[in-house]
């Protein structure tokens, strides 16, 4: 089921005929990311000095794992499609550093991949991810996929806000798909996210700044 | 519980936060003050409709806006706010603008030109309107680049006033 659903947003990433691109970063401009969820919380901060790509430092508690990692990350945006009514991404991220067992001795080198790609109208979003991690002793691979509707359409300065689901699939979990709806408003440089994730019975918060 | 405090801190972190985007998008009146200045000192070159009465002794705030126009001037479509450089506006339309976020880089980028007094982007119409500065002028391709820079790209340019 999850596998339909991320097949069928990708299908749409993929469809999207005047796909064209978003920036994330500017040049010069610094982020700041903060996630949590019920497997994991992260903060990742990072500096742009291209519109394209992006390097900063990313830690991450696991409670699936049971492991913090702590290393640096690259995004690089690979392709942008501009679109007269819409936008497109394609990122790479990848990221090394060291994962600590929690409770434990002996860090070792650690590291994750992924490729996202987005797509979205003022009206729209949608998004699909693909996770490669190595923390120590554990490699797993996380899909993600989300879709979103904006109820209203606020104009440059307005607060905008965003009516999403996120589907995820994690192929070792005793639970390997969950679905959180969430709901991301976002002002000026600041955005916030606040779901609930139905399966593991979690709170889902992300807030992101930019400077 | 440790979820709740999460978001307690997420919320607090967001209220005492400034909104640093919303009041870019809004001109620094607090250096001018348009009530001390007499009409008379206005320049009316672009004006219709004041060929039968006098405002040289009323002051700005005193008049009544509705039935004329300020062609040097141009509303933002986000707010109410009225922008006057003495220079041309360089209004481009751009593909890609979808959101605040985007909006954000074109203004980052821009301000740091010499030439550009303030910006404005509407997003219903995917236009960005460049104020210049009083004798200051950035050509099509020099818009194009740094309209690249941001992360977008360039359909057109149309020139408005301008001295």
């Amino acid at each position: 089921m999850a596998f339909r659903l991320v097949l069928i947003l990708v299908i749409i990433v993929s469809l999207s005929g005047t796909v064209h691109a978003r920036p994330v970063s500017y040049p010069g401009g610094w982020t700041f990311m903060q996630k949590s969820n019920g497997s994991y919380s992260s903060i990742h901060a990072h500096y742009s000095p291209t519109a394209s790509d992006s390097i900063g430092m990313y830690i991450e508690r696991n409670w699936q794992e049971d492991i913090t990692f702590t290393g640096v990350q690259y995004n690089r945006l690979v392709k942008r499609w501009n679109g007269r009514k819409s936008q497109a991404n394609f990122y790479v991220k990848a990221g090394v550093g060291q994962a600590q067992p929690f409770g434990k001795n002996g860090a070792q080198i650690a590291g994750f991949t992924e490729l996202a790609m987005d797509w979205e109208t003022r009206r729209w979003f949608t998004e699909y991810r693909i996770r490669a991690t190595d923390y120590a002793d554990n490699q797993s691979i996380h899909h993600s996929g989300r879709l979103g509707i904006a109820p209203y359409i606020g104009n440059y300065g307005d607060l905008h806000t965003w009516l999403m689901v996120q589907v995820e699939n994690h192929p070792e979990s005793n639970k390997p798909t969950t679905t959180t709806p969430l709901v991301r408003l976002f002002k000026g440089v600041q955005m916030l996210e606040l779901g609930y994730t139905i399966e593991h019975e979690e709170w889902l918060a992300n807030w992101i700044v930019r400077f | 519980m440790k979820t709740l405090k999460i978001i307690g801190a997420f919320a607090s972190i967001i209220i005492l936060s400034q909104p640093v985007y919303a009041q870019q998008n809004e001109m620094n009146h607090d250096d001018h003050n348009h009530s001390e200045m007499n009409h008379d000192q206005m320049n009316h070159d672009g004006h219709d409709g004041h060929d039968d009465h006098d405002h040289s002794e009323m002051k700005h705030d005193q008049m009544n806006h509705d039935d004329h126009d300020h062609p040097e001037m141009d509303k933002e479509s986000t707010s109410n706010v009225s922008i006057t450089t003495g220079g041309p506006t360089i209004v481009a339309t751009v593909n890609g603008l979808v959101c605040d976020f985007c909006a954000q880089a074109l203004k980052k980028v821009f301000q740091k030109e010499e030439a550009v007094k303030a910006l404005t982007v509407d997003l219903d119409a995917g236009e960005v309107r460049i104020f210049l500065k009083e004798g200051q002028m950035l050509s099509n391709a020099v818009v194009a680049k740094l309209i690249r820079k941001s992360g977008y790209s360039l359909v057109e340019t149309q020139l408005e006033g301008g001295a």
